[in-house]
C-alpha cells in the first residue's frame, strides 16, 4: 500500500465500547500502575494507624507533639520565604539584567545544588560553635567570656536549609524568566513601562508557577530533612518519628507521627496548585527572553557582590573548612581505597534512581497530556506524594512490602532465603524510585506546559499513536527537562542518608552514611573527605548541564558588543506572529 | 474565485443532534450537519457561538455527550462510541498552527505519513501544491507566517485525510497577506478534492471559501446554504445582520411587495402579508443630493472604492448606503433616499417588542 496512490481506509469503527471519549486507557493503567508502587510502601505502613498506639501519643501529647509541629511550620515557612527571596531574586538579577561576571555566576549560583544540607548545617555548627574557629578568634582577641554565642537555633537552621536549596527556585524560576516570548515584554515597553517595571509586571507574573513549584520542593525538603534539624536542635515531626523509633522502639507510633507529615505534606501540593492556580502559561515558538538591562558601575558590582556572597556563604566558606578538615585528617592511611568503594555505590544509587525516576515521570507526564480524563490527574498526584513522605516512612514501607514478597515467593516454593528480595539493592531502589519521582515530574511537568495542546492534538489528527506522539514530539521537546530532571534526581539520590541508613544491604556503605555518622560524632575532621567527594560529585552535573544550559540560552540573547536595551536584536529576526485580538 | 459543484449529495460528513458540553457550558445543541465529499464548508459566527467546539467533535478531541458523528459512513462518536483522533482520518489546521517545531518542515509533513519512498513522493507533492518544496530543509522558525500556515495545510493533507478541518487558519496572517494564502489555500484544497470544513468569525472570509456557509450562533446553526443564498436570502435577522450591513425597513406587505417609506419593494417570501421588516443592503440604497431630501448625511466612511453615507432620516432612523469614492457628499448634505433592486428583498414578520437583530428563527 503506498501513500500516493490510496485513500487513507475509512474511519475504523471503534469494536470496543468507549464510554469516557478522550480517555486512553493504556496510559491510564500505567499511570495507576506507577501510583500503587508508590503508595504500597505507605499503605503497608498506613495499616498501623488501624491500631493506634494510645499510650504513645498521650506521652507525646504531654511532651513535645504541638512543640514539633510548631517547629515544623516555622521552619517551612521561613525556609520557603528565605529560598523565594534568594533564589527568586538571583534567577530575576541574572534574568534580566547583566553585570560583571554575569555569565559566570548565572550558573555558578547552582553550586550550592552539590552541598547537601546536612553538610553545610554540620560545617556552619563546627564553624560557629564556642569551641569552633570564629569563637576562639574572637575570645583571643577580646579575651575570655567576651562571647557566648549557641549557633544550634532555629534562625540558623533557617538560613541553612535557605542557602542549600534557594537553587530549587532559582532555577525554575530563570528558565522560566529566561525562555519567556520578548512580545509581551515588548508591548509593555511600549506602553511606557520602564524595562525593570515591564519585567516586574509582565514577566513576574509569568513565573509564579515556578515559583510555586520551587517553593513546594523547598517545603518538602524541609519538611522530610532529620539530620540537618538535628544538628541544630530544631525538634520536627521527622526527627519526632526518628526519635520515637529509635528511642522508644515503637515503630508502630513512629509510622503514625509519620502520617501527619503526610498531611503536612498533602498541604504543600495543595498550596502548590493553588498557587500556580488556573495559569497555563503557554509559549509559541521559540523563547528568546527579553533583552537584557546592563548595570554598569556601582550598580553592577553591588549585583556581582550580592552574588559572590550567596556563593561565599553556601559554596565556598564551607568547602574551605571541608578542606581544612581534610587536611588536617590527613595522613589518610587506607582511607582512598575506602573513599573508593563508597564513591562507587553513592553513584550506582544515583544512576539507578535517576533513571527510574525519569522513565517513570515521562510515563506520567505523557499520561496526563494524552488521557482527557478526571483520573489520570488524580493518579499522578498521588504518585507524586513520595517527595513529602519522609525517608523513614519510605524505608519501612518498602520493607514491610518486600518482606511479602519474600514471603508470597516462600510460599510459591521459591527458596529465596529473604535475601535477594529484602537484602538487596531493590529495596533501596524501589524506595529511591518512590522518593524522588516528584522531582523528575515536577521538571517535565513543567517543560510539557510549554508544548501547545494544539501541538499534541495535531500529532494525533496525523494518525500519530498516542506512545508515537509521547515519543517523537514530546520526547525531543522536554530533552532539556529531562537533563534538569536527571540532575535533579542524581543529586538528591547521592546525597540521600534515612533511606540508605535503612534498607542498604549489610555492609553496604555510602559517602552520606560516612559523613552523617562522622558528624553526629562531631568528629569533623573525618566527616571531611566524603563530604568534599559528595560535593565534588554532586558538582559535576551540576556544572555540565547547567552550565550548558545557561550558556546556550544566554549566547542566543547576549548580544556581543552592550547595545541599548530597548530594542531586542534577537527578537527582531523571528517571524512572530501575534494572535488578532477579537 | 473558482468554486467546486458539490450539485449530488454524497454525505461525507455527517453530524446528527450532536451536543456537547464542558461541565454544565452547552457548547453545542443539537446540531445537524451534512457535508457532502469534495465540498468545502464555512463554518462563521462570533466568538463564542461553539464554531471551536465543532471541529473539536468532529476530530475526537472531545467527545459529544449526545447525538452521532459520521465520517465516509462510519460511525466515530455516538452515545456509546468514541474513536480517538488518530483513527479519524480526519486532518486540522489549528490557528497557531501547532507545526514541530524540532521538525524540519518536510518532517512535519511527512510525520503523518507511513514512511518510505511513497511517503517522500507525497511529502514533495504537496510541498509543491503549496508551493514550500524549496523550503524543506527549514525548521518552523525559520518561516513566515504565511509559510508556516501554508506548512500546516500540507501537513494536514499529506495523509489525504476524510475531512480537513481548518479552525480560524487565516485569522494570525497579515491582512496584506491573508487574502493570498486564502486563494492558495482554497485552490490547494480543491486541487486535493478534499472534503473541509473552515471556521472563521470573518463573514467575508466565509463567503469567499466555502462552496457553502454555515451561520451558527449559541451553538446551533442558524442557516446553511450558498454564499449568495446567506448573503441574499438569510433565514434570520441574526444572519442578515452578521454578514454584512443590513438596514431593517419597516412595511406592510401584500401580494409579494411592501409598502414602505422607500416605495413599493419586491419581497420574499411572496406569501407574507401585514406588517413586515425588509432588509436592505448598503449597495441597494442610491442617494440623491436634493434640498428637499427627508435625510441628511449624517456620516461618511471611506472603504476604497466605495464610501459608505449614513443618512438620517427625519424620524431618527438611519440606513447606510454606498456611492463611489468619486461621488462622495459632504457631511450635512440634504439627500433622497432610493432603493433599487432586481431581486425581491427578504422580509421579516415585524415584531416590534424584540429589537433587531435579536431573533432566532431558521
Amino acid at each position: 500500500m503506498t501513500a500516493t496512490d490510496t485513500v487513507r481506509a475509512t474511519p475504523a469503527t471503534s469494536s470496543r465500547v468507549r464510554r469516557r471519549p478522550g480517555t486512553r486507557h493504556g496510559w491510564q493503567i500505567a499511570a495507576g500502575v506507577i501510583a500503587a508502587i508508590v503508595v504500597a510502601p505507605v499503605a503497608g505502613v498506613a495499616s498501623s494507624v488501624f491500631q493506634p498506639t494510645r499510650e504513645v501519643w498521650a506521652l507525646l501529647w504531654e511532651t513535645q507533639l504541638v512543640d514539633m509541629f510548631t517547629a515544623t511550620l516555622v521552619l517551612m515557612v521561613g525556609v520557603v520565604l528565605g529560598t523565594v527571596i534568594v533564589g527568586g531574586g538571583l534567577a530575576w538579577l541574572t534574568a534580566i539584567y547583566r553585570f560583571p561576571g554575569h555569565r559566570a555566576l548565572s550558573w555558578l549560583l547552582v553550586l550550592p545544588l552539590a552541598v547537601p544540607a546536612y553538610v553545610l548545617g554540620f560545617v556552619t555548627v563546627g564553624l560557629l560553635d564556642a569551641p569552633g574557629p570564629l569563637q576562639q578568634t574572637i575570645r583571643a582577641i577580646a579575651g575570655e567570656g567576651s562571647i557566648a554565642f549557641d549557633p544550634r537555633t532555629m534562625a540558623m537552621a533557617i538560613a541553612v536549609f535557605t542557602l542549600a536549596l534557594y537553587p530549587y527556585v532559582y532555577l525554575l524560576v530563570r528558565a522560566t524568566l529566561a525562555d519567556q516570548s520578548p512580545t509581551p515584554y515588548h508591548v509593555a515597553r511600549t506602553l511606557g513601562l520602564s524595562p525593570a517595571a515591564a519585567a516586574r509586571r509582565v514577566l513576574l507574573p509569568l513565573a509564579r508557577p515556578a515559583f510555586a513549584a520551587g517553593g513546594a520542593l523547598v517545603a518538602m525538603e524541609t519538611l522530610t530533612d532529620f539530620a540537618t534539624v538535628q544538628y541544630f536542635n530544631v525538634e520536627t515531626v521527622s526527627v519526632g518519628v526518628e526519635r520515637v523509633w529509635h528511642g522508644m522502639y515503637e515503630r508502630q507510633a513512629a509510622a503514625e507521627l509519620a502520617f501527619s507529615v503526610l498531611a503536612l505534606a498533602i498541604l504543600i501540593i495543595a498550596a502548590e496548585r493553588l498557587l500556580r492556580g488556573r495559569a497555563r502559561f503557554e509559549q509559541r515558538g521559540r523563547g528568546e527572553g527579553i533583552a537584557p538591562i546592563v548595570l554598569r558601575g556601582q550598580r553592577g558590582r553591588l549585583a556581582t557582590g550580592a552574588c559572590i556572597a550567596v556563593l561565599t556563604l553556601a559554596v565556598v566558606i564551607p568547602v574551605i573548612q571541608l578542606v581544612v578538615w581534610t587536611i588536617a585528617a590527613a595522613p589518610f592511611g587506607d582511607t582512598a581505597g575506602r573513599i573508593v568503594a563508597h564513591l562507587t555505590n553513592s553513584v550506582i544509587l544515583a544512576v539507578i534512581a535517576a533513571a527510574l525516576c525519569a522513565a517513570g515521570a515521562l510515563v506520567l507526564v505523557n499520561a496526563l497530556r494524552l488521557s482527557q480524563d478526571r483520573v489520570t490527574p488524580r493518579l499522578v498526584r498521588v504518585a507524586n506524594i513520595g517527595y513529602a513522605l519522609p525517608g523513614p516512612v519510605i524505608a519501612i514501607g518498602t520493607l514491610l512490602l518486600l518482606a511479602g514478597v519474600d514471603r508470597a515467593l516462600a510460599a510459591a516454593g521459591i527458596d529465596t532465603g529473604g535475601a535477594i528480595v529484602t537484602g538487596s539493592l531493590l529495596a533501596v531502589a524501589i524506595a529511591y524510585g518512590v522518593r524522588f519521582l516528584a522531582l523528575a515530574t515536577n521538571s517535565l511537568d513543567a517543560g510539557l506546559e510549554r508544548v501547545s495542546w494544539a501541538t499534541t492534538m495535531s500529532a494525533l489528527t496525523l494518525g500519530a499513536s498516542p506512545r508515537r506522539v509521547a515519543w517523537r514530539i514530546h520526547m525531543p521537546q522536554l530533552r532539556t527537562s529531562l537533563g534538569v530532571a536527571v540532575v535533579l534526581v542524581a543529586v538528591d539520590a547521592l546525597k540521600e542518608l534515612p533511606i540508605v541508613l535503612l534498607l542498604r544491604p549489610f555492609g553496604f556503605e555510602t559517602l552520606s552514611l560516612w559523613v552523617y555518622r562522622s558528624a553526629a560524632e562531631s568528629r569533623w575532621e573525618l566527616a571531611g573527605p566524603p563530604a568534599l567527594l559528595i560535593i565534588a560529585v554532586a558538582a559535576i552535573p551540576v556544572v555540565t548541564v547547567f552550565r550548558m544550559q545557561l550558556r546556550q540560552g544566554d549566547t542566543a540573547r547576549t548580544p556581543s558588543a552592550p547595545t541599548p536595551a530597548i530594542f531586542d536584536p534577537a527578537a527582531a529576526g523571528t517571524h512572530e506572529t501575534t494572535k488578532d485580538v477579537r | 474565485m473558482i468554486r467546486a459543484h458539490t450539485s449530488v449529495p454524497d454525505p461525507q460528513l455527517v453530524l446528527e443532534q450532536v451536543g456537547v458540553r464542558y461541565g454544565d457550558t452547552v457548547a453545542i445543541d443539537d446540531l445537524d450537519l451534512v457535508v457532502n465529499r469534495g465540498e468545502i464548508m464555512s463554518i462563521v459566527g462570533p466568538s463564542g457561538c461553539g464554531k471551536s467546539s465543532l471541529v473539536r467533535v468532529i476530530a475526537g478531541l472531545v467527545g459529544p455527550y449526545r447525538g452521532r458523528v459520521t465520517i465516509a459512513g462510519a460511525v466515530v462518536a455516538d452515545e456509546r462510541t468514541w474513536v480517538p483522533p488518530e483513527k479519524r482520518g480526519v486532518g486540522v489546521v489549528f490557528q497557531e498552527y501547532a507545526l514541530f517545531p524540532h521538525l524540519r518542515l518536510g518532517d512535519n509533513v511527512g510525520f503523518g505519513l507511513p514512511g518510505g519512498d511513497a511517503s517522500r513522493r507525497r511529502v514533495a507533492e504537496v510541498l509543491e501544491l503549496v508551493n514550500l518544496a524549496p523550503l524543506a530543509d527549514r525548521y518552523p522558525h525559520e518561516l513566515s507566517g504565511g509559510e508556516q500556515q501554508r506548512a500546516a495545510l500540507a501537513r494536514a493533507l499529506a495523509p489525504r485525510p476524510q475531512v480537513l478541518l481548518l479552525d480560524e487558519p487565516f485569522s494570525n496572517l497579515d491582512r496584506n497577506l491573508r487574502d493570498q494564502v486564502r486563494h492558495d489555500t482554497v485552490v490547494a484544497m480543491q486541487e486535493e478534492g478534499v472534503t473541509a470544513i473552515c471556521v472563521t468569525h470573518d463573514r467575508a472570509e466565509a463567503l469567499v471559501v466555502g462552496s457553502r456557509v454555515a451561520v451558527m450562533r449559541d451553538g446551533r446553526l442558524e442557516q446553511v446554504d450558498t454564499p449568495e443564498a446567506v448573503y441574499h436570502a438569510p433565514a434570520s435577522r441574526f444572519v442578515a445582520a452578521f454578514l454584512d450591513d443590513a438596514d431593517l425597513v419597516a412595511g406592510t406587505a401584500a401580494d409579494g411587495v411592501a409598502e414602505t417609506r422607500f416605495g413599493r419593494l419586491p419581497i420574499q417570501p411572496d406569501s407574507m402579508t401585514g406588517p413586515v421588516e425588509v432588509m436592505i443592503r448598503p449597495h441597494e440604497v442610491t442617494i440623491h443630493p436634493d434640498e428637499d431630501g427627508d435625510g441628511f448625511v449624517d456620516l461618511v466612511e471611506f472603504r476604497g472604492g466605495s464610501i459608505a453615507h449614513r443618512v438620517r432620516l427625519a424620524d431618527g432612523s438611519t440606513v447606510l448606503a454606498l456611492r463611489r469614492h468619486t461621488d462622495a457628499l459632504a457631511l450635512g448634505t440634504r439627500v433622497r433616499v432610493e432603493v433599487v433592486v432586481e431581486h425581491p428583498l427578504t422580509a421579516f414578520v415585524r415584531d416590534d417588542t424584540v429589537p433587531m437583530p435579536m431573533t432566532s428563527a431558521s
